[in-house]
């Protein structure tokens, strides 16, 4: 059976779909990084149009709130053995919008990542080295972000719920931040 | 073209040029509909943007209306200060229904009211509920840490779950 | 007896379907190779599609109820049917069937199956892209038919094999060479077939997310690749049938295949997509005038030479 399992991985590492949720300036990094520059097709990563039929979820650039409830949709719409590529600093840390009161800062809070991709912005290179590093991980089965969230769901949707659900204003000392009347 | 700018300074309003090709005219809010119009009717017939600045220390709101004249090759600011206190105004949409959805984002940005504006609901926030974050009182590094939870550390004070085997 | 003749008959089935599927993955792998050149990159290696395939079946999925999955196998079994009537090679499963009408009438069923499929999905974009897939069809048919109409009045038979055994001894022979016009028509009409460009509205990834194939997922997913695939080998057989005198093995067949998807895959290569009016009118105008001055030449032909 374990060979079995080594077989699939193998094959499943070999050819990944990716859905790219292009919302920041991670995009243009990605047109060189398809087409006949880099061309990441060797590798049998091809860009997807629809979650139903992508393996990774590559998410280029920071999320606003609004995004990020789009992003979860998109992460939950995929289906079972499925990627999450972070792209830039925007989703390690915030990156430039780390004060912002509109973007998250850090995405492994909200869906499991299993590679980041530092810099702002990566190089095309970079995004190549992160797919056959994730490759890698796949074809020795320890790229299990999936499984994660489907554990930890607990976890994941608290965080969530924090940040799509609110009830009550964030601040709460309204009186000592405003100053009007 | 000078003379617009003459004309505007007989009405008793303060106007100057900013450059080869825009000028500026302050105008308290009661007069500002009328030198819209005016304006409009001059050949200033494209509303460009409305724009707000939050003036924190003086207690105001400092609306800005960018115009532009195809035909004179002139860009007008028409600028107008509303109290921080009570920031209402009338809407513009009368004179350029556009304007109408510039509103709905200054409403949404900066908490100011327009009465006549039928369309002020949520713009880009989702699920607002605190005060409008542009305004210069909001803190947005404390709403960032306390939502985020961003702190200046590696780990960002965060544990998350262990990778499962 | 009765039941071992069947047995062996189903087999060979099988065998034809796995070959059919097989071939056509290949060339779906090839054919991604030669883009990747045209496009001066180094492209995929060309059992990628045999990986992808592979990977879709052991990915989970997700239905979208009993008329969704009924739709798939109903958009797949005429294909697979058609299958087997077609002479492939010197080899036909069931020689005495193989009418034509009944491969092109079969084809055009697993087209509606594949529609009732994918539109239970409820899918805005999966209905658009079927609705332009049946434009398409509508589109294509029309000079195929004539064309059709054309080799019937030629070889006075509608039965495949007895066309290709009227093409045997030589080039000469072959109805590439009787009938130039008619095979350019469906030259033009198997690029419609195959939705490669400028005929790929129905699957415009960047415009109606893929169109059909909008809610397929994994083992779905997989089972359409299976269906272009086994399409791939069909329609590209059944014009070799028609025009390049059919072949004395499997190899020179599957050659002759080759050729005719190799020139599809340059057109694809080098065109850009056209709307779905435009694709429609086009059929009905150079085609369909082709398709049909063939067939009054075919005509005259055949009124000069009884005479």
């Amino acid at each position: 059976m374990s060979e079995w399992t080594e077989i699939v991985d193998y094959f499943r590492g070999r050819s990944m779909w990716m859905l790219h949720y292009c919302t920041g300036c991670g995009a243009i990094e990605l047109p060189p990084t398809m087409t006949s520059r880099w061309d990441m097709e060797r590798f049998g990563i091809t860009p997807m149009a629809t979650p139903r039929q992508a393996d990774i979820l590559l998410i280029t650039g920071y999320l606003a709130i609004k995004t990020l409830k789009r992003v979860i949709y998109t992460y939950e719409q995929m289906q079972a053995p499925k990627w999450v590529l972070g792209f830039g600093s925007c989703t390690i840390n915030g990156g430039i919008y780390w004060d912002s009161y509109n973007v998250i800062e850090r995405l492994d809070k909200y869906i499991p990542v299993d590679i980041y991709i530092a810099g702002c912005m990566p190089r095309p290179e970079a995004i190549l080295d992160a797919f056959v590093k994730l490759k890698e991980m796949v074809q020795m089965g320890e790229a299990k972000g999936y499984e994660k969230y489907v554990k930890n769901y607990d976890w994941y949707k608290a965080n969530q719920d924090k940040v799509l659900k609110r009830t009550s204003p964030v601040l709460k000392e309204i009186e000592k931040v405003t100053k009007i009347g | 073209m000078a003379d617009i700018l003459d004309e505007i300074k007989s009405m008793d309003l303060k106007a100057s040029w900013l450059g080869d090709w825009e000028f500026e005219v302050l105008t308290p809010r009661d007069r500002l509909a009328s030198i819209l119009s005016y304006l409009k009717s001059k050949g200033f017939k494209a509303f460009m943007g409305l724009s707000c600045v939050d003036w924190i220390e003086e207690g105001n709101f400092e609306l800005v209306y960018i115009l532009q004249s195809y035909d004179l090759a002139l860009e007008a600011i028409v600028k107008t200060k509303i109290p921080r206190q009570r920031p209402v105004i009338e809407s513009m949409g009368t004179i350029w229904k556009l304007c109408e959805v510039y509103e709905r984002e200054m409403h949404e940005f900066f908490g100011i009211e327009f009465t006549g504006n039928p369309n002020l609901k949520p713009f880009f926030l989702e699920n607002w509920l605190d005060i409008p974050p542009l305004r210069k009182d909001f803190d947005t590094l404390a709403f960032s840490e306390e939502l985020f939870e961003f702190k200046e550390d590696e780990t960002h004070g965060i544990e998350s779950p262990k990778r499962i085997e | 007896m009765v039941i071992v003749e069947f047995l062996i008959k189903l087999s060979q089935g099988f065998g034809i379907g796995a070959l059919a599927l097989a071939t056509g993955l290949l060339f779906g792998g090839i054919g991604r190779k030669i883009m990747a050149r045209i496009q001066r990159r180094y492209g995929p290696p060309f059992t990628q599609n045999f990986m992808d395939l592979f990977k879709l079946l052991s990915k989970g999925s997700v239905s979208h109820g009993w008329a969704f999955d009924l739709g798939l196998v109903a958009g797949f079994a005429p294909m697979l049917a058609a299958l087997m009537f077609l002479p492939i090679g010197p080899f036909t499963l069931l020689p005495s069937d193989s009418s034509l009408i009944m491969i092109v009438y079969l084809m055009m069923m697993a087209y509606l199956g594949m529609a009732m499929g994918v539109l239970a999905s409820g899918n805005p974009n999966s209905a658009i892209g079927m609705s332009r897939a049946l434009m398409l069809m509508v589109g294509y048919e029309v000079p195929f038919a004539a064309v059709i109409f054309s080799v019937y009045l030629f070889s006075k038979t509608g039965y495949l094999t007895q066309i290709v055994t009227q093409q045997a001894g030589g080039f000469m022979n072959w109805n590439i060479v009787k009938m130039p016009l008619g095979f350019l028509a469906t030259e033009i009409a198997l690029q419609g077939m195959l939705g490669e460009k400028p005929f790929d509205q129905a699957i415009a990834p960047a415009e109606i997310a893929s169109g059909p194939m909008v809610e397929l997922g994994g083992k779905y997913l997989g089972f359409g690749m299976i269906q272009h695939s086994v399409g791939l080998f069909l329609e590209t057989g059944i014009v070799v049938d028609l025009f390049l005198g059919g072949a004395p093995n499997f190899w020179i067949f599957i050659a002759k295949q080759f050729v005719l998807y190799f020139i599809v895959i340059l057109v694809d290569a080098i065109l850009p997509r056209l709307r779905i009016h435009e694709a429609t009118s086009f059929f009905w105008k150079l085609p369909l005038f082709l398709g049909i001055l063939q067939a009054v030449i075919v005509i005259i032909q055949g009124g000069v030479l009884n005479v």
